[in-house]
């Protein structure tokens, strides 16, 4: 391992890094772009570097993508990338208020702390993490997507029904296009291009993206700028503390974003949203969150960094990669006649652990860059919103357009946009909706394979059995009673005011 | 008349007429086999429970007068609703112009004119100013896509 580190710390790993690390910082921040494809880009352009320096590069890339993707989230309320979503539930509030320097300084330092505790996992905790990972089977996913679904309680705003409603919704969007059990067709119109499904990106950029845009729009005569904004000195120093305050906090989020991240197919978004909810569940003053509280950025972003470096343990370990992003790169791996699992531990451990260290240090890395682009990046807010509205919708509609270069997803995108523009009139909330949208593609593939497996034996022996099917059913409970009662004083102290 | 206008601009009124219709629809175009419409249909019932709920709520605030039309528009929002629509329009034509006059134009066009008609004050400096803008903007949007990731845009069908 401290070969590795001396081979990770070599200016050749350290320069490749780098490259990948302002890639991912664009990458992250153009809605419409995700780590996947900005990593499948890259891979072409490694071939003519040294294995270890050209997974370093590709492994900068995501972590960083998984940093800025927070950018938008926070000062336009729109997620560079699925992951970023629950970032923006209280990083914009914090830009509207002002606060919008603190909000990405949090993000940036809390991105880095996840980064490092993920990549510390990956270099010390490989083995045992992924023999509980192994123990996810489809029931334990289902409950995983329902415990996360609970986060609706949080997010729904004043009326929790219209919550739920807003996440049925975005359940039943994730479910067009070809069902999971006979192919079979559904909601998709006789449409070709809906067979494959709505795009995620294309739809998490109409629901949170369009709407904004149009209620910028909306909102010119009254206002000019997104919020006031004035730079301060020693925010960065005085927000670092405000996240190292919390080490229980930190561990939580971190623990959970690692864990999350090892699940294949779970990755970063749904360890964002369930830190999210977990930090709004532990915290003290829930009423805060949703509303600009910088420990719900810190959750999200804790978490989300820290599942990038833990979605290569079942890489390494397995040959099972963890996320789409740790996909590619095993591709890449296997481009070079290496194969990722057990026995590239054994055959080239250096490899294997000075991938870790690049990525320990990419977190680092991470934060400098992200602490020096800082100052430029909150001016955004400084730009009128005359000029901002049109700028961001027409990066709307190339984000949707690029991930698929399909032309249907921009019409996707704008359809679901006014719907939820529309919907807000109502009361909606679009945090559900897109909660809705990313955790339906976890959940019913999870839920169908489930249910074959039942037929076998039973569906009380496959849901409700074993201790991480118990565990995971009482703390969804557990999370709606918390917020059902919390609501109910809520309630009755707004009767007795 | 008068009192079915005023139902219809209470926002739970309104709510209850939107989820039903769309668990309607949805219940609508499901089939029979379980494990292909387990997962849509419990997300359907959920909404037709919700729909039913603000159903209860709506009729019982009907039939205590207490209707609340929280959905009317004040005379002075119009303003700002034209533009709104006026913006969607821009969007339409943009997409409809796409195709047909490629990235360059399309785009150039909805930004320039965007930009523009959102400027209070319209004078040959500012429309200069938006257009410089939205030039700079194309020129960043299409060298990072294009060039970087190589997202191919579309090209104009009238010029090749």
């Amino acid at each position: 391992m401290i070969e590795a580190f001396f081979l990770a710390i070599s200016p050749s790993y350290l320069l490749y890094m780098t490259i990948g690390i302002l890639l991912g910082l664009i990458v992250g921040t153009l809605p419409g772009l995700t780590a996947t494809m900005g990593t499948a880009l890259l891979v072409p352009f490694t071939f003519a570097l040294p294995t270890g320096e050209g997974i370093a590069m590709l492994g900068g890339l995501y972590v960083c993508a998984m940093f800025s993707d927070a950018i938008p989230a926070c000062l336009v309320n729109t997620p560079g990338t699925p992951a970023a979503m629950a970032t923006g539930f209280d990083g914009y509030p914090m830009v509207q208020q002002g606060r919008g320097q603190e909000a990405i300084v949090a993000a940036c330092f809390s991105s880095a702390l996840g980064t490092m505790f993920g990549a510390a996992c990956y270099l010390l905790l490989a083995w045992p993490m992924i023999s509980i990972a192994l123990q996810f089977g489809p029931p334990e996913f289902f409950w995983l997507g329902i415990f996360a679904l609970t986060i609706i309680g949080s997010l729904a705003g004043d009326s929790i029904l219209k919550g739920l409603a807003g996440g049925a919704i975005g359940l039943l969007i994730s479910c067009v296009g070809i069902s999971h059990a006979t192919e079979l067709n559904r909601f998709t119109m006789n449409i070709p291009e809906l067979r494959g499904g709505v795009s995620l990106v294309a739809a998490l950029i109409g629901v949170f993206a369009v709407p904004q845009v149009l209620s910028m729009v909306l909102g010119l005569k009254r206002q000019e700028y997104i919020a006031e904004y004035r730079a301060e000195k020693g925010v960065f120093l005085k927000t670092i503390l405000k996240v190292l305050s919390r080490p229980i906090h930190f561990l939580r989020s971190a623990a959970i974003g690692s864990f999350i991240g090892i699940l294949p197919g779970a990755g970063s978004p749904i360890a964002a949203i369930v830190s999210y909810n977990e930090a709004v569940r532990w915290s003290k003053d829930k009423n805060t969150f949703g509303k600009g509280n910088v420990h719900g950025v810190t959750a999200s972003e804790i978490a989300n960094n820290a599942a990038a470096p833990a979605a290569m343990i079942p890489l390494v370990t397995l040959g099972v990669p963890g996320s789409s992003p740790a996909a590619v790169i095993a591709g890449a791996l296997m481009l070079r006649g290496l194969n990722p699992g057990p026995e590239l531990f054994a055959t080239d451990g250096v490899l294997v652990y000075s991938f870790g260290w690049s990525l320990f240090i990419a977190g680092i890395v991470v934060f400098f860059v992200g602490m020096l682009a800082t100052p430029l990046l909150v001016k955004v807010i400084k730009i009128p919103l005359r000029l901002l509205a049109p700028l961001i919708m027409f990066l709307a509609i190339i984000g949707a357009y690029a991930i698929r270069n399909n032309i249907f997803d921009v019409y996707m995108m704008l359809a679901i946009g006014i719907f939820v523009f529309l919907a807000r009139r109502l009361g909606f909330h679009p945090g559900p909706i897109g909660l809705g949208f990313i955790l339906g593609p976890i959940i019913e593939p999870s839920l169908v394979q489930a249910l074959y497996i039942s037929d076998a034996v039973g569906v009380q022996k496959i849901f409700f059995s074993g201790i991480i099917n118990i565990t995971l059913i009482s703390l969804s409970v557990i999370s709606v009673a918390a917020v059902a009662l919390s609501r109910f004083k809520a309630r009755r102290l707004a009767k007795q005011a | 008349m008068t009192q079915i206008t005023k139902i219809l601009k209470d926002s739970d009124v309104v709510t209850t007429l939107l989820l039903f219709a769309i668990a309607s629809i949805i219940y609508s175009g499901t089939g029979t086999d379980a494990k292909d419409w387990v997962f849509p249909l419990m997300a359907c019932f959920s909404l037709f429970a919700i729909s039913a709920f603000f159903l209860v709520k709506s009729i019982s605030k009907i039939m205590t007068g207490k209707i609340v039309p929280d959905l009317e528009i004040d005379v002075e929002q119009i303003p700002s609703i034209i533009n709104v629509i006026f913006f969607s329009f821009f969007i339409f034509i943009f997409l409809l112009i796409l195709f047909a006059f490629g990235f360059w134009i399309a785009s150039l066009a909805l930004l320039w004119v965007s930009i523009a008609y959102f400027n209070p004050d319209n004078n040959i400096k500012t429309i200069v100013k938006s257009f410089v803008v939205s030039l700079i903007s194309c020129l960043i949007a299409y060298v990072v896509f294009t060039h970087i990731f190589y997202v191919p845009f579309p090209e104009s069908r009238l010029f090749g």
